[in-house]
């Protein structure tokens, strides 16, 4: 593990040829102060109180850390233990009850970010009252300034605090200044952009009345840290959530069931079959100098890592929304079969959607939106989607990541004005689909070479290599063969649901049906598992 | 009833057949599983050789004791007093180490008599596989080695995570959970092209990025278990490093374990350099040079079970002779440069 800041890259940027290190969560880990720092008798005392402790106790090495990923058997025995209770208690209790829950299962990552989840909860929920108390435009204003600067203070402190030092440094060096080493690495809270989002949504949503601020603390602090979307989304909102924590849920009946095991399964399938063998191919991809592959190689690369996040974050969402329906929760739906979009904008009304729509409820129509002429439109979609590429990490490939798709979004409002929407016009057919799909798909995976790659010079080589050596190798073949092995039947069954424009369209047919699709799923799980697991990739967001 | 139900009782019954399934056809899913299996019959093996007055050596290893030591070579140094060859059984499962054979020993031999158990055993060991070790399979473990009164010890106190002894109790009940890894290789290697070489490739650029293991404070009390387990005399023991394409010691706390109980440790053929056509794919002896290490095991054998006899004084209690042939004559200093 570093002791000290990289110089030549962002600290917190962690994608998961990476992850082992960064699941390695000390919090702060602290190098030689700068004599001449600002920061140094904060340094100094966090050495002589932290450090000689660790040193002498292990303290900060022995922290307890059992990460609950969604495919591990701790989490599954977790959750067996939390509905076999929370099934037998009444509304209030049950609340209680998957507030200590959610605790236990967030402190199980690293319980000293507890505090910090815990300060957040408090401080915007009394913000919400303080909001709610007066009609005082001027002091909800205030308040409602206090929640969005505490929140996003926090977010900007734990994920960007690496990389704004970095470029400081970048610019001090330019200028022939001596670097400014504060001496502690922070270390990101697992799930923080999701839930300070969450909070967020909640104060403005009681400034601008569309909520009516949380009576009771416990049902506050529930909605924030609800463990099934606490570290990785569905951002939820207020409105829709809150009422389903305040008020008694649907106990569970046969119908949750069947949806909540469709998305359980749905959802391991994705990330244990899907994701983790994609990310196999795509690792070996992105870890390798781009000079030792060819055109080929490279490509199929690219779409192992576009099944990979996709597998990776619809899974996980899948599994979310799952276990909690068999809590009575009704959580919104975050995929819609992103991949069958026919141009970006269905794109991003497909793909992780509790974000877009929050980036479009909260940043993009508050900008102005498309209410003040085409170009503050095309500005603000930009803005937007560089905005959205950095809520993702604290790097220039993911602001670039987020311009491409801003980019994308503003060609095809420009398309769309002269010719009609890509892929959605009537008279253009099926054929005309067929092809918006796919240029869309390829629109993104392009955009997703600068979010896998570790600095925009791999990202830009990458691409460069795409256009070498076009023949077929070991890799090549082997490669082909498994993504048709593990995406065909996905991509079959996807277009069934596109077909029917039904993603539960699977929950209404036979059950002799479900049965042997399941088996399959069972089967696959079984046998198909990755050699190598990776973790969640979102969770680091 | 509900349809769900339904779904759920029909997974449990399909499941249920690919258990049986999986449990009456384990056998041809790889030679090391028929290897595995093998194994619970050698304490009977034994008790039939020991019956018919012949001498019987266990050897404890993994493949590079399979490679190492050629059985005949083994065999032909002791004689039973009836002039019977002794025989030799193996548990030598792939990529096995300490955790394996403990409890694979632990179970062949849980209380059984001295006379049913071998009169000899040869531990055969690289640099590594008898100190302390994170079990890198618990399915198999508990699958195919762990007796059922070890059960709940080694899942408690072997394995680091509730992950692992989640894993060790379902393999323990299920032959198509514990053996779920194996179709996968089966599957791909015949029938993905090219699958065997990017397979290498892959796992290659895997490994290379790894940091190298950070160097420990090493234990063997997993070896002391065995030890103790073995319920033979120390005399009747030995421990043989095997030879590998480098030289190298065994740690400190296997050697310390080994003399607190008079065992006899035999790390020539280790210290020494081979030539690197011993080693043919890099780590496994060739036939050819297995048979100069197992003779030169033999001919330590034979001089410490000469002098076992000696000690133990009473001919009636030693089922050994010392068999004097053409191997003796040609001594054991033939090692290869």
């Amino acid at each position: 593990m570093n002791d000290t800041f990289p110089k030549d890259a962002c600290p917190v940027k962690v994608l998961p040829r990476e992850f082992s290190e960064a699941q390695d969560w000390t919090g702060l880990q602290f190098a030689a102060a700068d004599k001449g720092s600002p920061v140094k008798i904060l340094v100094e005392y966090c050495e002589k109180h932290f450090n000689r402790r660790n040193r002498k106790r292990g303290l900060l090495e022995s922290f307890p850390k059992w990460p609950m990923w969604f495919n591990s058997f701790s989490f599954w025995l977790f959750l067996a233990v939390v509905l076999l209770v929370y099934h037998r208690l009444g509304h209030r209790l049950q609340n209680r009850f998957l507030l200590l829950a959610s605790y236990f299962f967030y402190g199980c990552w690293d319980w000293r970010f507890l505090f910090l989840i815990l300060f957040t909860t408090t401080f915007d929920f009394f913000a919400a009252r303080c909001i709610a108390a007066t009609e005082d435009p001027a002091i909800r204003r205030r308040w409602v300034t206090a929640s969005l600067t505490v929140g996003l203070g926090i977010l900007g402190l734990f994920k960007y605090f690496g990389f704004f030092l970095v470029e400081l440094n970048r610019i001090l060096g330019t200028l022939g200044l001596e670097h400014w080493e504060p001496g502690f690495r922070l270390i990101l809270p697992v799930g923080i952009s999701f839930y300070t989002f969450q909070a967020l949504s909640y104060t403005i949503d009681v400034y601008r009345r569309r909520t009516d601020p949380c009576r009771h603390f416990l049902d506050f602090a529930l909605y924030i840290s609800f463990f099934p979307q606490l570290v990785a989304g569905p951002i939820e909102r207020s409105h829709h959530l809150l009422p389903q924590v305040e008020n008694p849920r649907p106990r569970i009946c046969e119908e949750r069931f069947r949806e909540g095991l469709y998305l359980v399964m749905t959802g391991l399938f994705l990330k244990v079959v899907i994701a983790d063998n994609m990310a196999w191919l795509a690792n070996f991809v992105f870890g390798a100098k781009p000079g030792e592959l060819n055109g080929i190689e490279v490509l199929l690369g690219i779409y192992a890592f576009a099944f990979q996040i996709y597998g990776d974050f619809a899974g996980y969402s899948a599994i979310a929304i799952g276990v909690s329906k068999w809590m009575g929760f009704d959580l919104m739906e975050n995929f819609r079969r992103p991949y069958f979009a026919a141009n970006p904008r269905e794109f991003w009304q497909r793909w992780h959607i509790s974000l877009s729509t929050w980036l479009r409820d909260y940043l993009y129509i508050p900008l102005g939106g498309n209410r003040e002429g085409e170009g503050k439109t095309r500005r603000n979609l930009i803005l937007t989607m560089v905005l959205g590429g950095l809520w993702h990490g604290a790097a220039w490939t993911f602001v670039i990541w987020g311009g491409i798709h801003g980019v994308w979004l503003v060609l095809q409002r420009v398309w769309a004005g002269r010719f009609g929407d890509l892929g959605q016009s009537r008279s253009r057919g099926r054929l005309g689909r067929i092809l918006g799909i796919a240029a869309t798909f390829h629109l993104v995976c392009l955009a997703w070479v600068f979010f896998r790659a570790d600095s925009l010079e791999h990202a830009l080589a990458l691409i460069a290599s795409l256009g070498t050596g076009w023949h077929l190798t070991d890799f090549v073949l082997t490669g082909a063969s498994l993504m048709s092995f593990f995406l065909g039947p996905l991509l079959f069954f996807e277009l069934w649901q596109e077909r029917r424009s039904d993603s539960f369209a699977l929950v209404g047919t036979s059950w002799p049906f479900r049965t042997t699709l399941y088996l399959y799923v069972i089967l696959m799980l079984l046998f198909f598992a990755s050699p190598t697991p990776v973790e969640f990739i979102y969770f680091q967001f | 009833m509900k349809p769900e139900i339904k779904v759920v009782i029909s997974l449990a019954f399909s499941l249920l057949v690919f258990e049986v399934l999986s449990r009456s056809g384990e056998s041809y899913l790889s030679a090391d599983v028929r290897q595995m299996l093998a194994q619970d019959e050698i304490p009977q093996k034994i008790r039939e050789v020991k019956r018919d007055g012949r001498a019987s050596i266990l050897v404890i290893g993994n493949s590079l004791a399979r490679a190492g030591i050629i059985p005949d070579e083994i065999a032909r140094s002791i004689r039973s007093p009836n002039g019977g060859t002794a025989e030799v059984f193996y548990i030598t499962p792939d990529a096995s180490g300490i955790n394996e054979w403990a409890a694979a020993y632990r179970r062949g031999f849980p209380d059984a008599p001295d006379t049913e158990r071998p009169d000899l055993v040869l531990i055969v060991t690289g640099p590594g596989h008898l100190a302390d070790q994170l079990v890198t399979s618990p399915e198999r473990l508990s699958a195919y080695h762990v007796a059922e009164h070890d059960r709940w010890e080694v899942g408690m106190n072997w394995l680091p995570g509730l992950g692992e002894r989640c894993r060790f109790a379902l393999a323990g009940a299920s032959r198509l959970f514990a053996n779920r890894e194996r179709v996968r290789p089966l599957l791909f290697y015949r029938l993905v092209p090219g699958y065997e070489v990017t397979a290498q490739r892959l796992n290659q650029s895997i490994n290379s990025g790894k940091d190298l293991p950070v160097e420990r404070d090493e234990s063997a009390e997993r070896f002391g278990l065995l030890l103790d387990s073995l319920g033979i005399p120390p005399e009747r023991v030995l421990i043989a490093a095997v030879p590998l394409p480098w030289q190298y010691e065994l740690p400190e706390a296997v050697l310390a374990e080994a003399s607190a109980r008079n065992i006899f440790v035999y790390g020539e053929a280790a210290a020494s350099t081979w030539p690197s056509v011993a080693f043919p794919d890099g780590y496994h002896i060739a036939p050819e040079f297995g048979r100069v290490f197992s003779r030169q095991l033999g001919d330590l054998l034979r001089r410490r079970v000469r002098a076992s006899g000696e000690a133990l004084g009473d001919p009636r209690s030693d089922p050994f002779s010392v068999a004097v042939d053409e191997n003796e004559k040609r001594g054991g200093g033939d090692l290869p440069q």
